[in-house]
């Protein structure tokens, strides 16, 4: 208990590898959760979402720790075309689902060879 | 302390992804991409990039995930066992993650912290405490300022294709109406017609 807090309490900050690895995970969550047999889009929306947070954590934490400003700048980029991409497929996805009624990807088949 | 703090979010935005990918209830899954979203802003608080903390928040929470949460809403996403198994796709999954994850894990630790070095020795600090949002704000409206307007042309776009998209319904699209389909009534559709063989159909509205 005395290390825990010990450790608490220390001044250790926290370094570029543990950035990147959470970046990792965070990506390979997000890709995993495309990769499912997801029951509707939202859910693939949904990990796209969380892909660019683990990319724009990738370029934030390189800006600050390499002292070059220009990776946040490109995380502001991402975070706008982000935005701009989430509007446009949502709005996609509630015109094509206003045809329908279900919103299972199993019945999306027009395009089937 | 700050490494703590590290941690104890890291743990937080793992749990909450997992939540966002596995979760059956569609608004269970944004609340947590939500979550997932604030606890990474607190993580970009420790490091010293305020602005883009509080940008996250403001922009991506405050109005994507709001946007997530209406369309979630407003379709009627039923919660349901899904058909096939989480566990369907496993292999690739797995093969995907074993060797992302694999190769930067051991390029990160077997190389003994091969970035904290290079960030020791490369660096051209300025002492001149500016703070986060005025070392962005004196690239980019200089700098960058071209790739700056070009965000505000991505964003009017979308905006114009979300509007193009839901506005026209009447005579563009072809849509189909359920309750139209549902309320048929059959008498009213069917005509049962006696006609001798060899002879066709020639008032198709009259009824017998």
């Amino acid at each position: 208990m005395d290390n825990f807090f010990d450790f608490i309490f220390s001044n250790q900050v926290p370094l570029l590898e543990h950035y990147i690895l959470l970046s990792v995970i965070i990506f390979s969550i997000g890709v995993s959760g495309m990769l499912i047999k997801s029951k509707s889009i939202i859910n693939i929306l949904m990990s796209i979402e969380l892909m660019l947070l683990a990319v724009n954590i990738n370029f934030i934490a390189f800006s600050i720790f390499l002292s070059h400003i220009q990776g946040q700048i490109f995380a502001i980029f991402i975070l706008t075309v982000a935005a701009a991409e989430a509007a446009i497929g949502l709005s996609i996805l509630v015109i094509h689902f206003k045809n329908k009624v279900n919103v299972d990807i199993e019945s999306l088949t027009e395009m089937k060879g | 302390m700050l490494l703590f703090l590290f941690y104890l979010f890291a743990f937080v935005i793992i749990i909450a992804s997992i939540s966002v990918v596995v979760n059956n209830n569609p608004v269970y899954s944004v609340f947590s991409l939500i979550s997932t979203f604030i606890f990474s802003s607190l993580i970009l608080f420790i490091i010293g990039a305020e602005y883009i903390a509080m940008t996250l928040i403001v922009v991506y929470v405050g109005a994507v995930m709001v946007l997530f949460l209406f369309v979630v809403t407003m379709l009627d996403i039923k919660v349901e066992v899904r058909k096939k198994s989480i566990f369907y796709s496993l292999p690739m999954i797995l093969f995907f993650i074993l060797t992302f994850v694999g190769i930067f894990s051991f390029d990160l630790w077997n190389s003994g912290y091969y970035f904290s070095k290079i960030y020791e020795n490369n660096v051209e600090k300025q002492n001149n405490n500016l703070t986060n949002i005025q070392e962005i704000g004196s690239l980019l409206y200089t700098k960058y300022f071209l790739q700056f307007q070009m965000c505000g042309f991505i964003l009017l776009i979308a905006m114009i294709g979300a509007i193009v998209l839901g506005l026209f319904r009447n005579k563009i699209v072809k849509r189909q109406s359920v309750y139209n389909q549902i309320s048929r009534n059959p008498k009213e559709t069917v005509t049962l017609m006696s006609v001798k063989s060899g002879e066709g159909v020639s008032n198709i509205g009259s009824k017998v």
